[in-house]
């Protein structure tokens, strides 16, 4: 039984159900409404955000269902990311977080870990020059308050 | 300033969407905002609005509530940091409002000042959650005049819009040492990362198992806990291992400096080829180098060096050394170099040298002490580093006890300045 999806650009996406159930969204969705031939609007998803996340379902549509495992303990968590999933997040920056964003929405869990990773190994290691530099972001500290937290916040550099 | 500001106001619409769809509550929303606001209002007293919003030091709390707390503005600033949407704290009801008290606090150094500006005390009046009703019934005429200044003039930049429980995932991937410079990046990041409840757990887990856990931290007042966590954290960061978040004090262990967190440098993980991203140029990736360091107890480095093992120097490869000179060098234990392949040297019968094969040596040195890093540090003092933490955190127990007693903890700065200027009030001991 496919399901039909309709992205914010209304094109149109048909795709199995078992694909489409890797988003708990849709899933509870399908559940509540009950199978049937309309689309699912996603007003949220643009449809070449929507191709890509799609894309990744597919890949994944095998996998078991992760239980919760929400530990807390960074150190279990892996930095390591598959093969593919790393040839598929590289991408720009711009689509980068729309698939986070559109991960986040449509609640995929392993597509958010995946770009959630992603996006720690990108800030990894950077200065915070650098990290505004990435990101494109302005320092809108002044001079004094940059030193004081730099002194607050310094974690073991050698002085 | 102004043009980060605008850019963050204008990412406020879509973690609207994303804070409803997690049902944060609305009123917090509002809070958060408000505290933001007048965050920033207070920050950057150029503001064009500010004669208008009749600003003296004993209004200012009550003047942002009525600025800030207007509902539904479309252009008040969120920094797409909602501290509602962090798990729960005791003081979640009043911390919303909290990073403005710190945000006056964090720029701060050693006085207790009796005449503390009473904005200060308004501000914490207005932290208490029922006070709301009151004056949001009024929108301010501020309100129009101060639109027109948030009003957005760049693009909106894509990772703005990401909500904080997202960011909260991204950080939790990051080590604390990152997280420290991630927060001087700019001021969102600088309170998304202050909020960060990893720091409170870093400190539960200090003292080694979940089921031993550290005695419970006095926090800072008026500020948010986890804040006084990531502040008590970076205070003692040399002595804890970034892997594990173990406090390591090096006493009665051998190598001593050895035993304690020290840089371990990382790599990316295996098939990353960063030349490859588009996210990057290949210019940031020449100055940043290989990799990155990441501070490390032995026992972590010992672990991690298993895994990443380090390469035997090709100098050394089929060198042999006398016990005299491997104890020397390597620092070991007369059984450990017992187990090292021996040769017995030529020459004459009564004078024949044992010597050990020095590769061999090296990395049974490397196992002790963690890495190449370790090694280096044995014969190191471990005085200096003891005493910085020592200091910072008497800093940190004097800050406590300052602000407990209603003083003002100021920058260095702040106190040449107050100094120079006279308003330093007569010492009482």
């Amino acid at each position: 039984m496919p399901v039909v999806l309709t992205s914010s650009d209304s094109e149109t996406f048909t795709v199995d159900k078992e694909v489409a159930e890797r988003s708990i969204l849709i899933k509870n969705m399908i559940e509540d409404v009950g199978e049937s031939d309309s689309p699912i609007p996603l007003p949220n998803v643009s449809s070449a955000v929507l191709k890509k996340v799609i894309e990744f379902c597919d890949h994944h549509r095998n996998d078991p269902i992760q239980v919760q495992d929400e530990t807390d303990d960074p150190r279990k968590r892996s930095n390591d990311i598959e093969e593919w999933d790393m040839k598929f997040m590289q991408v720009d920056q711009e689509m980068l977080f729309e698939i986070i964003l559109a991960a986040n929405y449509l609640d995929i869990k392993t597509l958010l870990d995946v770009g959630c990773t992603t996006v720690a190994n990108l800030i990894k290691g950077k200065t915070p020059e650098e990290i505004r530099k990435l990101f494109n972001i302005v320092n809108d500290f002044t001079p004094e308050e940059e030193a004081q937290i730099k002194k607050e916040n310094e974690w073991a550099e050698d002085r | 300033m102004g043009t980060a500001q605008s850019d963050l106001a204008q990412a406020d619409s879509i973690p609207d969407r994303t804070a409803e769809r997690n049902g944060v509550e609305p009123l917090s929303r509002q809070l958060s905002q408000l505290s933001l606001e007048s965050y920033s209002t207070i920050s950057n007293r150029s503001y064009e609005s500010f004669e208008e919003l009749d600003f003296d030091n004993s209004s200012v709390g009550f003047s942002d509530w009525s600025s800030g707390s207007v509902p539904a503005s479309p252009t008040s600033l969120d920094l797409s940091i909602t501290p509602a949407a962090l798990p729960a704290t005791p003081v979640l009801s009043a911390s919303p409002v909290m990073p403005v008290v710190s945000a006056l606090r964090i720029f701060a150094a050693l006085s207790v000042t009796p005449t503390m500006p009473t904005s200060v005390s308004s501000l914490i009046l207005a932290a208490s959650p029922d006070l709301p009703s009151s004056p949001v019934s009024a929108p301010s005429p501020a309100l129009s005049a101060r639109t027109p200044f948030d009003t957005p003039t760049m693009d909106i930049s894509i990772q703005m819009q990401v909500p904080a429980s997202v960011w909260n995932r991204i950080c939790s991937h990051l080590h604390p040492s990152q997280l420290a410079r991630l927060s001087l990046v700019n001021k969102a990041a600088y309170n998304l990362v202050i909020n960060l409840d990893i720091w409170s757990m870093m400190y539960k887990r200090m003292h080694g198992t979940p089921q031993i856990l550290a005695p419970p931290l006095q926090l800072l007042p008026r500020i948010p806990d986890s804040h006084s966590y990531q502040l008590f954290m970076c205070a003692i960061s040399r002595q804890v291992c970034e892997g594990c978040f173990r406090r390591c004090d090096g006493q009665r262990q051998r190598g001593r400096l050895a035993a304690m967190p020290l840089p371990v440098q990382q790599h990316f993980p295996s098939g990353w080829d960063r030349n490859e991203t588009k996210l990057t140029t290949g210019k940031e990736e020449e100055e940043r180098g290989e990799g990155w360091n990441v501070n490390l107890c032995r026992n972590c480095r010992v672990e991690y060096y298993q895994a990443h093992p380090e390469p035997i120097p090709h100098t050394i490869a089929s060198s042999y050394l006398t016990r005299r000179a491997i104890k020397a060098k390597y620092h070991l234990g007369d059984k450990e170099i017992s187990s090292i392949t021996k040769r017995q040297g030529g020459g004459r019968k009564s004078k024949k040298v044992i010597a050990y094969h020095e590769p061999e040596a090296l990395a049974r040195a490397r196992e002790a002490y963690g890495g190449d890093v370790g090694l280096q540090a044995v014969p190191k003092s471990l005085c200096k580093p003891v005493k910085v933490m020592h200091t910072r955190e008497y800093l940190y127990e004097l800050r406590r006890k300052i602000t407990e007693h209603g003083g003002v903890w100021l920058t260095h700065d702040e106190f040449q300045a107050r100094k120079t200027a006279g308003q330093l009030p007569e010492r009482v001991w």
